[in-house]
């Protein structure tokens, strides 16, 4: 499995805990998940700086930009996914643990980081064209997919509505098979990124 | 993508010319180093494009610069096409 598919995997489980970590403590645990993104694009950014110099296996810009892409998208995902799935916890602005401003708050640090980070170099040629291709496929397939199978069991096995379905939280399942489907296609995107690269033969002569 | 057929020989024209380095050749055809990497390892076919940018950054033809890994591929439909045209 690629190293960029594990890290944006552990940055999901990362999301998780933060939302369930919430539940124990009085913190608003969305700005200790904007510093650890914070965090990790500048060791990121510097490794892929070093590694440029040694051994020329640094991703290429925009593969940096999708690897960034999709660790906060999977962050906010794992956050997403936990508040939804404990009906403890209360995603209500303005009420318990204020989950939906956590939220919010890594989604600005992430639009607000992608700024810096699409600073260092956006250009793309037709290999990153056809990847960004694959992917916005991967994407729309599961996007419509999710949205067809939610649409379907709504319609034909509608959940009874209580404190654990709210139509305010079937808003939000519908926003997080968004950010579900976009998360698919940053994976599809590294993928393909990690098949196009063989790391052994990166630098230097054969013959 | 990682089962090509298309052979290539960047890398040998690449040293041959005077050691270009990958991001020379890069910066020359207009794609990052990446997509060079990629071309040189076989993992990725370019556009036609592309190809004919690599032949003149090479003074070559795309001929000599790339070529299928199967010499018999295609060999046995074109012979069976002769035979029935004869």
């Amino acid at each position: 499995m690629p190293r960029s598919i594990i890290t944006a995997c552990g940055a999901l489980a990362f999301g998780v805990l933060l939302a369930l970590a919430s539940l124990h403590l009085n913190f608003p645990m969305g700005w200790i998940g904007a510093l650890a993104l914070v965090t990790w694009t500048a060791w990121a950014w510097r490794r892929w700086a070093t590694l440029e110099k040694t051994t020329g296996l640094e991703p290429g810009a925009p593969e940096r930009n999708v690897r960034f892409y999709a660790v906060g998208t999977a962050l906010l995902f794992g956050h997403l996914i936990a508040t939804l799935a404990y009906p403890d916890i209360d995603f209500h602005v303005g009420h318990g643990n204020y989950l939906a401003i956590d939220s919010w708050t890594i989604l600005a640090t992430m639009i607000v980081v992608s700024f810096a980070v699409s600073k260092a170099g956006n250009i793309r040629d037709e290999r990153d064209e056809t990847i960004i291709a694959r992917g916005t496929k991967a994407g729309f397939v599961s996007l419509i997919a999710g949205l067809v199978i939610f649409s379907f069991v709504m319609a034909f096995f509608p959940p009874v509505q209580g404190k654990s379905l709210t139509l305010f939280m079937a808003g939000n399942i519908q926003i997080a098979i968004v950010v579900a489907s976009l998360l698919i296609k940053y994976a599809t995107q590294l993928i393909e990124y990690a098949k196009d690269t063989n790391a052994a033969s990166a630098i230097g002569p054969d013959e | 993508m990682t089962t090509l057929q298309i052979g290539n020989n960047i890398r040998r024209f690449r040293f041959d010319q005077a050691e270009m380095t990958q991001a020379q050749l890069a910066e020359i055809v207009g794609v990052t180093r990446q997509t060079i990497v990629a071309l040189e390892t076989g993992r990725y076919a370019p556009s036609l494009e592309l190809a004919m940018k690599l032949a003149a950054a090479f003074g070559c033809t795309v001929d000599a610069l790339f070529f299928w890994k199967d010499p018999e591929f295609g060999r046995a439909d074109a012979q069976s096409h002769i035979n029935k045209d004869s």
